[in-house]
């Protein structure tokens, strides 16, 4: 069922069991979950089905530290959330990206991978991918033409990613959660203010707006903030009535340790041989990137991370994607990003031709883990949006580790290319320098946003538990990668979704006990 | 040929014949002398650049500074000893195995951002010294 919170009157009270604030990729997979069940299910969008501009601006605010997108277009504010721009890559978690790494300051998970790996063969249906199969051999099977670099897996192995459509959540799932019945979905109401019990310990109810000055209330047992993780740690933290720091915040922990993926050009890999590695490309169900193994970070003592193969005669006419994602509406950015990459294939076409065919050269793309880091934070501003909300602010900041595992990992690569004589990788000049712990301006992110509700057992190290519940608030929960305590070196939107299922798990037993 | 492919491949050729070129690979591989030319990096760098790379390797080592030494260190085998009465082939296999076994125990160098063995850069540098 749909209702247009702008057509309600002003001041209506809304009551169900759950409340999700929020209809993204996680608020939408939790929704789907509950269809058909004895339970009224709120599910509240700020924008509509369309995207719309006044809504938009709701986002925006100020960046300092490392260069990063504009705040108001690297998310998207109506249903469907951010899979309306998304690019579909999706891979799943390591072990090691569990693992409290004593090398790596605040990691480790009060969860394991099979925690979540067990709600990821449920993930890929909803995010229309391929049979949920990540090994080499099995992709090898589909094709035996493929060529798999030959490097020792205890060094650099390769891992399998797969690409959704990419499944546009606003598009695919509108009908099925605007015909269920127990599905309340309410557009354009805002989430403006949290209210709690006296003593904090229980969500009573949220408030709702909208730019036409309507207000309402919305009252349920469980709430879900589901809204991303720059949103969902300004809303904490702009509930500040009832908490001086902000919903959950006894510990300043709300808005901390924001993660990127930073993604970087790092070098060339040139190769003896004519084969294309077609199964490393772009484009196709499933690729390959090169990781570094466990036991290499173990030893090495750095993050995870991945490096992507990018055919050299277009990669290399590639802008950084901060620089042409650099407009304040996501349409014109996203316009600008794609004409960066239609020119790049188009001059890469006559840069291939000047390459010997006999030799095959590829851009390497790093994208790596970051550390959780502290000083890396969402803040609220002291300007506020047209509702009355403080907007957020964000400081990118990264750390020495993440410069080295970027060099270290290369070099790796480097030294498997000459161990099995098949070519050689030259690095690019910031790479270089040992001593030099900074990050070029121009490094990008994934539009990952992560980390600002970490998980932790511990409620002096985290905002929520291992079941995402917020800890001394009974019904509040985080749903999405704001949970994240480290961000592993994979896109988040699957284990966003495998999360947010497991979450879903969680409620519908905690519901029925009680 | 057809008419639209001929077009196509002459603008291709032409493309190629007017365009400079851009990539950093190596057209010509010195084998006449493999001291002189790492096998797999002379695919890659153009003369120029195994030049530099020589250069830079040579401000590094001074030590090696020198082709009588260059050579004693690429021709000595497991022992140490270095043998002049071996032919081409002998000498490429020498050197592939040399660079193999310093990959795998990751005794590598960086120079001009190229990950290579001391010996590939001992390579170069010899060859940046016959060409002065």
């Amino acid at each position: 069922m749909h209702i247009d919170a702008r057509q309600l009157d002003d001041r209506s009270i809304i009551e169900g069991d759950i409340c999700i604030v929020g209809a993204g990729a996680a608020g939408i997979s939790m929704a789907l979950e509950w269809i058909g069940s004895p339970y009224k299910v709120i599910l509240l969008e700020g924008g509509g089905f369309e995207y719309d501009d006044k809504v938009q601006e709701l986002y925006n605010g100020k960046l300092t530290g490392q260069t990063y997108y504009p705040m108001k277009s690297s998310r998207l504010h109506y249903f469907g959330g951010s899979t309306g721009h998304w690019g579909g890559m999706c891979s799943t978690v390591d072990d090691i990206d569990f693992e409290q790494r004593e090398w790596v300051e605040n990691s480790g998970w009060p969860i394991k991978r099979e925690d979540i790996a067990k709600f990821y063969p449920r993930a890929h249906p909803i995010l229309d991918l391929g049979p949920y199969e990540y090994s080499v051999d099995y992709w090898k099977k589909q094709n035996p033409s493929y060529t798999i670099l030959p490097f020792d897996e205890d060094v650099i192995w390769n891992k399998m990613w797969q690409f959704s459509p990419p499944t546009r959540f606003g598009t695919k799932y509108k009908d099925t959660i605007v015909n269920a019945k127990n599905i309340h979905l309410y557009t354009y109401a805002n989430v403006v203010n949290i209210s709690a019990t006296e003593n904090v310990s229980a969500i009573t109810e949220v408030t709702v707006k909208n730019y036409l000055g309507k207000q309402h209330t919305v009252r349920a047992k469980y709430f879900i903030l589901a809204c991303c993780a720059i949103q969902n740690s300004r809303l904490m933290l702009a509930s500040n009535q009832q908490a001086k720091a902000g919903i959950g915040n006894d510990n300043d922990l709300v808005g901390r340790y924001f993660m990127e993926h930073p993604e970087i050009k790092t070098g060339e890999l040139w190769l003896t041989n004519s084969n294309e590695l077609s199964l490393y490309k772009f484009g196709q169900k499933a690729r390959i990137e090169l990781a570094i193994s466990a036991q290499k970070q173990r030893e090495l003592k750095v993050l995870n991370g991945t490096v992507s193969l990018n055919p050299l005669a277009v990669a290399r006419e590639i802008q950084s994607n901060v620089k042409t994602w650099n407009q304040d509406d996501p349409r014109k950015s996203l316009e600008k990003n794609q004409e960066n990459w239609g020119n790049a294939q188009k001059k890469g076409i006559v840069q291939r031709l000047l390459v010997p065919f006999t030799l095959q050269s590829f851009e390497l793309f790093t994208r790596i883990e970051q550390l959780p880091n502290p000083s890396s934070r969402v803040v609220l501003s002291d300007e506020k949006d047209s509702l009355g909300v403080p907007r957020a602010n964000l400081h990118w900041a990264l750390s020495p580790i993440d410069k080295r595992t970027v060099r270290k990992l290369n070099e790796l690569i480097g030294q498997q290319v000459g161990i099995k004589g098949i070519g050689r990788v030259k690095l690019y000049d910031f790479v270089l320098d040992e001593s030099d712990t900074s990050m070029l301006d121009h490094t990008s992110g994934g539009w990952h946003h992560m980390g600002t509700t970490r998980m932790s057992d511990d409620p002096k190290k985290g905002v929520v538990d291992a079941n995402c519940k917020v800890h001394s608030i009974d019904n509040l929960y985080v749903a999405g990668s704001s949970c994240y305590p480290t961000g592993g070196s994979v896109n988040p939107t699957l284990t966003v979704v495998a999360l947010s299922l497991r979450l879903s798990d969680h409620l519908k037993e905690k519901i029925q006990i009680v | 040929m057809n008419r639209k492919t001929f077009i196509g491949a002459a603008v291709a050729a032409t493309v190629v014949i007017a365009v400079p070129a851009v990539f950093t690979g190596c057209r010509r591989n010195d084998r006449k002398n493999p001291l002189n030319m790492p096998y797999v990096l002379g695919k890659f760098c153009d003369e120029n650049e195994i030049k530099e790379i020589g250069k830079r390797y040579r401000l590094q080592v001074p030590m090696e500074n020198a082709k009588e030494k260059l050579s004693e260190l690429l021709l000595a085998n497991k022992e140490g000893k270095s043998n002049r009465d071996l032919s081409n082939s002998e000498i490429d296999e020498l050197l592939e195995n040399k660079i193999k076994e310093e990959f795998s125990a990751y005794k590598t160098i960086v120079i001009n951002g190229w990950i290579i063995s001391p010996t590939e850069a001992r390579q170069c540098a010899l060859f940046s010294l016959n060409r002065n």
